[in-house]
């Protein structure tokens, strides 16, 4: 073990205390307080969430049907990048509105925080049990419909249905979070 | 409110002293949002957390802290 100051250990233990606390300024840090200040425009931006989430699935999937290399598939992986930009852009409004409480780790977080995250996650783990089961018993379903020939979901279909679980089991915990936390108390110590 | 409520005092504490919220949670070590959401009543803080807000303003936890709703000024 390397535990000389200046050493890798040692570095390493700066670095990652760097990056907690740029994250801890990042999400604790309004820059479009409009977006997510009230509970109303974070479930928005909740809804909005799972709405490009189906969205960038939906694209995946038209994309299976385009003819290879034509000029719909480019309209379409332009179309994929945009949701998954503006994916991005509602996922860190999320955590801003949420203040880290579900992408933060544990030590940033206070007793209150640490609990409302208990809540999320374990509602969002429900969700995602059960969006899980159901694609399962979707995969049964359709061997079973093929005769187990093994081509019953096709290549851009389970990319797709990838696609959304991965996005969910991802998003879910703040989607969640956000959809939840009542209105925070009026900051009074702020300048504006 | 739900029967598990617990009353405090921490605004009308607060407020006596001219202590911010931001200035009470950084000597908590919690969020000032957490601070605000115990005066609103919508959090109940763990038992070290109250101790430590008691401790913070020099006071019995009883004095913070209520199973009851404290009787507003001036009524007796």
């Amino acid at each position: 073990m390397n535990d000389r100051p200046g050493g890798g250990a040692g570095r390493g233990r700066r670095l990652s205390e760097w990056w907690r606390a740029q994250r801890m300024e990042a999400v604790n840090t309004d820059l479009a307080p409009g977006w997510y200040r009230t509970r109303a425009r974070r479930r928005a931006l909740a809804a909005a969430s799972v709405a490009l989430t189906l969205a960038g699935a939906a694209v995946i999937l038209v994309l299976e049907f385009a003819d290879a290399g034509g000029p719909a598939v480019w309209a379409l992986l332009a179309a994929l990048v945009t949701v998954v930009l503006l994916q991005c852009a509602t996922f860190s409004l999320l955590n801003i509105g949420t203040r880290g409480l579900t992408g933060l780790p544990e030590r940033s977080l206070d007793e209150r925080q640490l609990a409302e995250r208990n809540r999320a996650g374990s509602l969002a783990h429900r969700i995602s049990t059960v969006l899980l089961f159901g694609a399962f018993l979707g995969l049964c379903a359709g061997l079973a419909v093929s005769g187990g020939n093994g081509t019953a979901v096709p290549p851009g279909t389970a990319i797709a249905a990838m696609y959304l679980l991965a996005m969910v089991h991802m998003q879910l915990p703040a989607v969640v979070a956000a959809w939840r936390l009542p209105d925070a108390p009026v900051d009074e110590d702020a300048d504006d | 409110m739900s029967s598990e409520a617990i009353y405090n005092r921490i605004a009308v504490l607060r407020a006596e002293r001219g202590i911010s919220r931001r200035d009470l949670a950084q000597a908590l070590g919690v969020h000032y949002q957490t601070v605000g959401y115990l005066e609103r009543g919508e959090y109940s803080p763990s038992l070290y957390l109250a101790l430590r807000i008691a401790d913070y303003f020099e006071v019995p936890v009883e004095v913070v802290f209520s199973l009851k709703p404290f009787p507003r000024l001036g009524s007796g």
